[in-house]
């Protein structure tokens, strides 16, 4: 269904009429047009149920899905009630043609759960009451990390406070710096206020509760510096709009509220659930919820599948009316019979991941599209470098040399859209997309397959697209931006290479190491003669701002640290022009503005001492160094879209409630030997950090018991099996599995939950019974070889 | 077998009119890289005194309405402290004390990277915020309907010319009216200045109606430009209303909208670099509200001397600050179509860029003026006259603290 001149099918026709007075849980595999049943659902409410789109609301998961939405009630919805008005007047009772011109179809209150409890808040705030600031992840970590204290724990207990951290780091070490710490007590601190922890119960007797005690302590002054400061988080938000909607005082805008449609529901945390349950209790609005659970992929986040799983008991129980009714969509708009039959195949092919899917279980998903004779398709080699150098050539027939042609393997030829097509029909996803592997023990990054990947299309005239493959400290670019940066606030000298300020400084070696790189660069730059821009020379800026910071010669007694940035971009021509840059700049710089917010001296560099030499060294603590260290995530929804000669690589995450007619998934690049460190991410021995925290807090939260029933292994298990699910039923025309030959061997020890290995350690892509001699490779594989 | 194009994005953009659509007009080079890029500005400052501004006179409408008028006005201004940090006011001050008004402002401004640049732009900002609390409050506050209005809607986007294909066919428009007055500025005492100004700019206005009031957080704009050209932004402000007033017509029961006036603020308190600025502007004739020949206003003005503050009359001084603008289905229809070709133009670059992947070669710098060119991060690098001239100055630009 695309769009609203397409009849729906039953299906979808039934979860729109649906009746509004009992609670419609919608179950929608990939492809059934879940978004738009949605929309036309909140249109119906509105057309038939004659609710003004006022006291509606809608929300989803994303920014960028909630904009996809409020579009399409736009685009939708104003034709139809043009059309309407424009009818007779005779065909429309003068109370409905009334109510129809006032609708305005731009006052849905549509969005994110988290930007409309701000909008609302901030809309509902008293005479003296001061506008609540919203923090985003990058200042609200360094709050936690200096207002908690969590150093001063660390170092009044050591290791045991770091060894009861290692229980929730994703490899199972002790996290080593300051950065790693506050990462990990975070997700601590964002469940005790999603789960509703009960800190008491947290801090009774039993394992690390020093370590816990200090974890409550910090949690505690973290809380107290937010509320003193009216500032919040976004788990904070939550809180404080709960606190709100069930206290006497229901914000003005959700008085009327006649309609509450929720999509995605299957990655709601238990905080989120109470709101919602609560505005419906209060209101007595109609509830609609959509979602998959085959589909949840953020349990890191606090998303809590059982209660998708399990709404129709906890809604009846919470809203105490008529029982809610259950509806399966199922009808695949986007996928080929093959494409849907292996996705199909995947999810029913571990008989231990039944039980953690909704009840009564789902249909199996019908495919729609015809078939288009490409069946699901393979690659795996060697090594990552020798797929990379195959899969480069394969996309380079496709887009670039007129199609690969048929042959033995595929007898039907394959090519891009003679007018429109380009690498941007085509994306590349992967559970990680990161270019270079950690370093260790000193030893420099090894590359990853993207890198050899990106390396062998620039060498066919093809570019990648993958902003997230490098952390932001490696690219060129920002190394030179940030080294002349480095330069201007604390020059290097023959005899002090690494500048006189910061060597004093307690900053980590990874941070310590990049900023030699970055100087590095810099250097090599400026002994390259740079010529004048725009008339002005680039000698001239770096000496001003040396005078500045080494000499306290200026003006103005005060300077912003991003004028220091910016007076360096006439020097970086990637920076002004290239829009993939644009998403580099914009994240180091919003490290300066927001370090502007908790930082000592705000970001700025004072002129006089002794406030100079701290003003610099706040900018190098609190904005360079966590560049360096790796703190800052690139925002790539800044970018209004992707160029389209382009080839996409992206996370798997990332890629949720997308579409592509071609589909290449990493399922086994890294994966050439059976290493232990590897096995969470395909075939775990051992809960992951974030099941085994589900189960520690089980005993202080009111969730805790229903996640517990099923292991925490289980539990991590079902998330790589979602994770997989999603990204074999995003293609639309063709899907490869992409990896290294020896997870493919007969008798491999690799075992992978991506190429159909069960729980149990059963493998259906190896007949049964077995066959003697045994083959070289798997011999039931639902995939052809390339 | 052909592979399918991928189905680009459908998303209706949205534009705010005075975050995108008066940025835009300032300089299209400059939006891409602060509103597209989402790149913060080294300073500020000029965002900083606007939404302070905008705050104290949105706090001090509300105490006022909450109080019901038992604190009459001119409140009291306990000044801020000539050394130190900004900090809280003083525990025994009353809460409609101006300080105790700006201090939550202040904070939350500082928690969202904002703060006045010098201790001078902060106590000029008060000394603007006091005099338009207590010169605006008596006649502006009885009059107010509603306050903080948001208002979105829906237009067409116009072709985009070129074979170029917009991304939707529609965008969304939103804003957020600063005050809403309706019947109550007829039943309004003789005196009140608001309705006296909208009534002497149009006598025969009668019936059921409500009235857009705007607050700028600049000084009165000049009509024409140094050049002897039009100023554009005489134009926008007017524009500005008209919009409102048609996203205003979206509402439920929103009364229609007979009028606007825009509030600049700085009028009421103009500081020394305003003076020098009118000064030039009555020499050159640019400007539309000039002193009488010979009145006191006039000799305030020439025999003023830098370093100091003119002395203004306070019913000049509100001439200058108020200014009336018409609202009827014309002129409505002529700015929403204004705003329209400037959507369409942003669209225009938005594809453009997308195809050609370049930013230089889509955006082009647009900026008519110094001051804004002065104030640019992007200075450096700008191929624009102006921003070499901005860019050339020794030191990096500094804001006028005199705001």
């Amino acid at each position: 269904m695309r769009g609203p001149k397409r009849k729906p099918n039953a299906q979808q026709e039934n979860c729109i009429t649906a009746v509004t007075g009992t609670p419609q849980l919608i179950v929608a595999g990939p492809g059934s047009g879940k978004t738009t049943v949605l929309v036309l659902r909140a249109l119906r409410h509105v057309l038939v149920d004659e609710i003004p789109p006022e006291n509606i609301v809608i929300t989803t998961f994303t920014r960028k899905a909630a904009k996809e939405i409020r579009t399409r009630l736009i685009e939708w919805g104003q034709p139809i009630i043009a059309e309407a008005l424009a009818e007779k007047a005779s065909k429309l009772t003068a109370k409905y043609r009334a109510f129809l011109e006032s609708v305005d179809i731009n006052r849905f209150l549509t969005g994110t759960l988290d930007s409309l409890c701000e909008e609302i808040l901030a809309d509902e705030r008293g005479p003296n009451e001061r506008q609540p600031t919203v923090i985003e992840a990058f200042a609200a970590n360094q709050m936690l990390s200096r207002r908690g204290d969590i150093w001063a724990e660390s170092e009044k207990l050591g290791d045991k406070f770091k060894d009861y951290l290692s229980r929730y780091t994703l490899t199972g070490d002790p996290p080593l710096t300051l950065g790693d710490m506050t990462r990990v007590v975070r997700t601590l601190v964002d469940r005790f206020i999603q789960d509703e922890v009960d800190i008491k119960k947290y801090i009774g007797p039993g394992q690390f509760l020093p370590a816990r005690k200090a974890v409550a302590n910090i949690f505690e002054r973290y809380c107290k510096y937010l509320a003193e400061t009216n500032q919040m988080d976004f788990a904070v938000l939550e809180r404080v709009f709960t606190q709100r909607i069930e206290s006497d005082a229901i914000p003005e805008k959700l008085v009327k509220l006649r309609a509450i449609l929720i999509d995605e529901y299957q990655d709601t945390n238990p905080l989120q659930e109470r709101i919602y349950l609560s505005l419906a209790k209060a209101s007595k609005a109609s509830v609609t919820v959509v979602g998959d659970d085959d589909q949840s992929l953020y349990r890191f986040r606090g998303a809590t599948i059982e209660l998708f799983r399990d709404f129709v008991k906890r809604a009846q129980v919470a809203l105490g009316g008529p029982k809610p009714d259950i509806r399966y969509l199922v009808a695949n708009y986007r996928s080929t019979p093959a494409i849907v039959e292996f996705f199909n195949a995947f999810v029913r092919n571990d008989p231990d991941f039944v039980p953690a899917r909704i009840h009564p279980p789902k249909p199996s998903i019908a495919h729609t599209q015809p078939h288009n004779g490409i069946p699901v398709l393979g690659m795996f080699r060697d090594s990552a470098e020798e797929l990379a150098h195959d899969l480069a050539e394969f996309l380079h027939k496709v887009f670039r040399a007129g199609g690969r042609p048929a042959d033995k393997q595929i007898p039907e030829p394959i090519r891009a859209n003679e007018k429109d097509g380009d690498l941007g029909d085509a994306v590349l996803l992967a559970s990680t997309v990161n270019e270079f592997k950690r370093p260790f023990m000193g030893q420099p990054a090894k590359p990853r397959f993207p890198t050899f990947l990106r390396d062998e299309m620039q060498n066919r005239g093809m570019a990648c697209f993958n902003p997230r493959g490098r952390a932001l400290r490696d690219i060129p670019e920002v190394q030179l931006l940030l080294g002349l940066v480095l330069e201007a606030i604390d020059p290097s000298t023959a005899t002090a290479p690494d500048g006189v300020v910061i060597p004093g400084m307690a900053v980590t070696n990874i941070a310590r190491q990049a900023f030699r790189a970055w100087r590095a660069s810099a250097r090599n730059f400026t002994n390259s003669k740079p010529k004048k821009v725009n008339g002005i020379a680039f000698g001239g800026v770096l000496d001003r701002w040396q005078m500045l910071t080494r000499d306290g010669k200026s003006a103005a007694t005060e300077w912003p640290v991003l004028d220091v940035f910016y007076s360096f971009l006439p020097w970086v021509a990637r920076f002004q022009n290239d829009p993939e840059c644009q998403v580099y700049l914009e994240a180091i710089s919003r490290s300066a503005a927001q370090a502007a917010t908790f930082s000592a001296y705000r970001s700025l560099l004072l002129r006089d001492n002794p406030h100079r030499q701290r003003s610099i060294q706040g900018v190098v603590r609190d904005v360079l160094a966590p560049v360096a260290d790796d703190l800052i995530e690139v925002d790539e929804d800044i970018m209004p879209s992707v160029p389209r000669d382009r080839f996409n690589l992206m996370t798997i995450h990332q890629a949720k409630g997308l579409e592509f007619p071609l589909v290449i998934v990493d399922v086994a690049s890294d994966f050439s030997t059976n290493h232990a460190k590897q096995r969470f991410r395909r075939f775990p021995d051992k809960p992951s950090a974030v099941a085994v925290m589900e189960d520690d807090l089980a005993a202080a939260t009111p969730i805790g018991s229903l996640r517990t029933p099923r292991t925490a292994l289980q539990r991590s298990f079902e998330d790589i099996i979602r994770l997989y699910y999603v990204s074999y039923s995003r293609p639309q025309n063709i899907l490869m599995l992409v990896g290294c030959i020896p997870s493919l061997r007969y008798k491999t020890t690799i075992k992978n939950v991506a190429t159909f290995w069960t729980a149990g350690q059963n493998w259906t892509w190896r007949k049964t019974p077995p066959v003697r001699p045994p083959p070289t490779l798997a011999d039931n594989l639902p995939i052809t070889l390339l | 077998m052909e592979l399918s194009v991928k189905r680009p994005d459908r998303i209706v953009p949205e534009y705010s009119l005075t975050g995108d659509l008066l940025s835009y007009e300032r300089c299209a080079l400059q939006y891409r890289y602060y509103n597209g890029s989402a790149l913060p500005p080294s300073r500020p400052v000029q965002m900083w005194y606007g939404e302070f501004i905008h705050g104290m006179l949105e706090a001090a409408f509300r105490l006022w309405q909450q109080l019901k008028g038992v604190q009459p006005f001119p409140w009291p201004f306990t000044p801020i402290p000539e050394a130190g940090p900004p900090e809280p006011p003083p525990a025994n001050l009353p809460a409609h004390d101006i300080r105790v008004l700006g201090w939550p402002i202040e904070v939350a401004l500082m928690h969202g990277g904002k703060r006045a640049r010098s201790r001078r732009a902060r106590e000029s900002a008060y000394r603007r915020a006091e005099a338009a609390v207590n010169l605006l409050g008596p006649h502006l506050f009885p009059l107010i309907s509603d306050a903080e209005q948001k208002v979105i809607g829906t237009r067409a986007i116009p072709a985009l010319g070129k074979g170029l294909k917009s991304r939707s066919d529609h965008y969304a428009l939103h804003g957020v009216i600063d005050v809403l007055t309706h019947v109550e500025l007829a039943k309004a005492p003789a005196g009140n200045i608001i309705r006296d100004t909208v009534q002497a700019a149009f006598p025969k206005l009668e019936g059921t109606f409500e009235v857009i009031v705007d607050y700028k957080g600049s000084h009165r704009p000049s009509v024409t430009l140094p050049n002897g050209k039009p100023n554009p932004h005489w134009d926008l402000g007017a524009w500005q209303i008209q919009t409102y007033a048609w996203l205003r017509q979206r509402q439920p029961q929103a009364f229609p909208v007979a009028a606007g006036i825009l509030i600049y603020v700085n009028e009421l308190a103009p500081s020394g670099s305003d003076a020098q600025r009118l000064n030039a502007e009555i020499a050159k004739g640019r400007t539309d509200v000039v002193p009488v020949k010979g009145d006191d206003n006039y000799y305030a003005l020439r025999a003023w001397t830098p370093g100091t503050r003119p002395k203004l009359t306070e019913e000049f001084r509100f001439t200058r600050a108020l200014r009336v603008i018409r609202v009827n289905t014309e002129t409505v229809v002529q700015a929403t179509g204004a705003f329209d070709k400037i959507v369409s133009d942003i669209e225009r670059c938005v594809v453009t860029e997308a195809a050609n992947g370049s930013i230089g070669a889509t955006w082009m710098p647009s900026c008519i003026e110094e001051e804004t060119c002065a104030a640019c991060d992007f200075r450096f690098f700008c191929p624009s006259q102006l921003a070499a001239k901005a860019a050339d100055a020794s030191e990096p630009s500094a804001a006028d603290d005199d705001i």
